[in-house]
């Protein structure tokens, strides 16, 4: 079991990080102190997610601070023969605190098995962003949709409430993802989704995006050939 | 003597029985009529998208969104039919609901299905979980989901569950069919044939969301949802979702 956990503190017009902790093979890169918010980049010493893995990730921004959390490099879940790996991250962002989340795309590799839970639990003054991309293999090699299974939840709480979820199992051999009511032809979909803070989605060449009211907040799906396309859509939309 | 009174009784208790749940079941199928009045007609649920974007074109094309969508029903739709009817919370259910369809055109269509099927239950018969339903929504605890109303109705009635939610399965790929017969157009023949050529995976979708747990509601597609969020911005709409 791998632990990250950090705290995200106002100090003047600074936020800093406090009680940060990791195990391997999780760990965080210096910070990046910015005019108004710090950036924090998660690394992982390790080539991929393995069988077994249990990340176990706790993002805590307090009162008035604002932190973004990145990743270093693509999620690459490996091969599993049976229970695969499991990723669970939990996010508390305080009254009037702000966090952009947006890591590295995941790509789940051929027989691989993954599941990942986030929740999210704030006040209705914070603000929060968030990116999901996944993809459907190792597109490049023109591996599609060989993996067992991926499941992802991702749970909005504001006040305790449940006002956004993205609930997604996708299982090759129960479904055809690459067609309709799924991928519909391409390798990766994305979700953005942001309360608080106004995104604003440029259409964007090869990708086709939408976006909705959710209950509370906006949500953004998109759908292309190339991670990094709707990746380079959402970093626009955020800036 | 007291054996034959027994076994009268136990005969008519069984009548009786079986002619409630014949009657509730119809209750039902009134409930899930493409006629009953609560405007369910003018929500295409992407199906609208999908014409326009060229995704569903012929038949062939609309038995693959048909397979897709009654895929994901037992996690979605019938899953909250499924859970309200077997006594689940309907303000979890409702909660799960909202926040699920990230779409607003589908949590806003679904929200007033779910509140005229309320105000239309009403004067049709005595529904106590539907009506308590319908006084948090409108207390404001609860936003209104037309799969939980329809739960709580047909546990109101005492309807077969199983039997429920088949027929519920069937009058959503029925809809979907008939958009898509309109909107392309096909023949209603066509359109006929691909609806029955789902009902043999009906029973599976049923089985699915009986057993359907919480932690997975809300479970779709991408497509699904991308598909319902452009419609907002189609430049000529039939439909309201």
């Amino acid at each position: 079991m791998s632990i990250l956990r950090l705290t995200a503190r106002k100090k003047g017009d600074q936020t800093i990080i406090t009680d940060s902790y990791f195990t391997a093979p999780l760990k965080i890169a210096n910070p990046f102190y910015y005019k108004d918010h710090t950036e924090v980049m998660m690394m992982a010493a390790s080539a991929g997610i393995l069988e077994g893995d249990s990340y176990h990730i706790e993002i805590n921004v307090e009162k008035g601070a604002f932190l973004k959390f990145t990743s270093q490099s693509y999620q690459k879940i490996f091969k599993a023969e049976n229970k695969g790996a499991f990723q669970d991250i939990k996010i508390n962002i305080e009254s009037g605190g702000s966090l952009i989340y947006m890591p590295y795309p995941t790509i789940p590799f051929e027989k691989s098995i993954f599941d990942t839970r986030l929740e999210v639990r704030m006040k209705s003054d914070s603000r929060f962003i968030m990116t999901d991309i996944i993809s459907c293999g190792r597109a490049a090699m023109n591996e599609r949709f060989l993996f067992t299974s991926y499941r992802g939840r991702t749970a909005v709480y504001i006040d305790d409430k449940l006002c956004f979820l993205d609930n997604q199992k996708l299982k090759p051999d129960e479904a055809n993802l690459s067609g309709i009511g799924f991928f519909e032809n391409h390798t990766h979909t994305g979700m953005l989704y942001a309360y608080g803070f106004n995104p604003e989605i440029k259409s964007t060449p090869h990708v086709e995006s939408a976006v909705s009211n959710a209950l509370k907040g906006i949500c953004v799906r998109a759908i292309s050939d190339s991670a990094d396309n709707i990746w380079n859509c959402f970093k626009e939309a955020i800036k | 003597m007291t054996m034959i009174i027994t076994m009268i009784i136990t005969m008519t208790m069984t009548t009786i029985t079986t002619m409630n749940e014949k009657t509730a079941f119809l209750k039902v199928v009134q409930a899930l009529d493409s006629l009953f009045p609560i405007g369910a007609f003018t929500l295409s649920n992407g199906m609208e998208t999908y014409v326009q974007r060229e995704i569903v074109t012929d038949r062939k094309s609309l038995s693959e969104f048909l397979r897709a969508y009654l895929y994901t029903l037992p996690t979605n739709d019938a899953g909250f039919v499924a859970k309200a009817s077997m006594g689940e919370s309907p303000l979890l259910l409702d909660e799960i609901y909202a926040a699920a369809k990230s779409p607003y055109e589908l949590r806003n269509g679904s929200r007033n299905l779910c509140r005229r099927f309320i105000k239309t239950e009403a004067v049709t018969g005595q529904y106590p979980l539907l009506q308590s339903y319908g006084e948090e929504i409108e207390k404001g605890n609860a936003v209104g989901s037309h799969p939980v109303a329809l739960g709580l109705f047909i546990r109101d009635t005492g309807a077969d569950i199983e039997e429920s939610i088949a027929l519920y399965c069937y009058s959503q790929l029925s809809a979907m069919v008939n958009h898509a017969a309109k909107l392309v157009p096909l023949s209603q023949l066509q359109g006929q044939s691909a609806l029955a050529e789902m009902f043999s995976e009906i029973p599976y979708a049923v089985n699915k969301a009986m057993r359907v747990e919480t932690d997975n509601l809300g479970i779709g597609g991408a497509g699904f949802d991308l598909r319902s969020m452009e419609h907002e911005k189609l430049y000529s709409r039939i439909y309201i979702s």
